[in-house]
């Protein structure tokens, strides 16, 4: 199951599995995007190059208008997948509480 | 080796977890290595259903075969596409992480975490099928 909504806040929430049988559904809400945003990733268990595509392809749109993605409350093993994909090297990204 | 019959689109992803995660958690697979098996699957799948191409159509095996074996020490799993020209992701360009961001363009990224993510990987071709197995060493 995967999830994603806007929450109060103007946060982007993605929540459960976000593989590429997922990217049609976050894309309605990740091509919305105009301006810099924050996603949070407390409820994300897992994500694949698929959904690694869908948001690296918001921070690339945001890029040349000086705004930007930040990831906060990032699960450990998500963590891994995104520093395996460079992620932290350009986009600014927090852990979740217990990585402290 | 247990096996499952996945349907070939995108839509047969939500098969292959519930598969793989269903067997995992029977032998009490921990989180990391089950992550990197559903990783792989998934890219290696995913990988089958965009960019291989039919050879032909009507064969009536309009279907991925997924296998999975769950030793003690070891989990290995493989995917076969049926009646497809040859393909072997390893001939895919490694992702060039120096780029500058704006020049970077979507692919590549998969195949790089499979590399990654993977204990040994094996591509065999015969008879218009392709057979991708992996083996991964699961954490002590």
């Amino acid at each position: 199951m995967f999830e994603i909504e806007v929450s109060e806040d103007g946060r982007i929430c993605l929540r459960g599995r976000f593989d590429a049988a997922q990217t049609e559904k976050a894309n309605k809400i990740l091509d919305a995007v105009e301006s810099s945003v924050t996603v949070d990733f407390s409820e994300l268990d897992y994500i694949s190059s698929s959904g690694i595509g869908a948001l690296f392809a918001v921070h690339k749109r945001l890029l040349p208008s000086g705004d930007s993605v930040k990831f906060v409350n990032v699960q450990p093993m998500v963590w891994d997948i995104l520093t395996l994909a460079n992620f932290h090297k350009f986009i600014e990204m927090e852990p979740a509480k217990e990585m402290d | 080796m247990l096996d499952t019959r996945l349907q070939r689109s995108l839509s047969g992803l939500e098969e292959m977890f519930t598969f793989l995660e269903d067997h995992l958690a029977r032998h009490t697979v921990d989180e990391r290595t089950a992550y990197d098996v559903k990783l792989v699957a998934e890219e290696l799948f995913t990988n089958m259903v965009r960019h291989n191409v039919r050879r032909h159509t009507g064969s009536g095996r309009d279907f991925i075969t997924l296998g999975l074996e769950i030793a003690d020490d070891r989990i290995d799993f493989c995917l076969t596409d049926y009646g497809v020209e040859p393909f072997d992701d390893e001939s895919v360009d490694d992702v060039d992480f120096e780029l500058p961001t704006e020049e970077r363009e979507p692919g590549g990224l998969g195949v790089f975490l499979v590399k990654s993510r993977v204990d040994q990987i094996n591509y065999e071709y015969e008879d218009g099928d392709m057979h991708v197995s992996v083996k991964k060493i699961r954490r002590s």
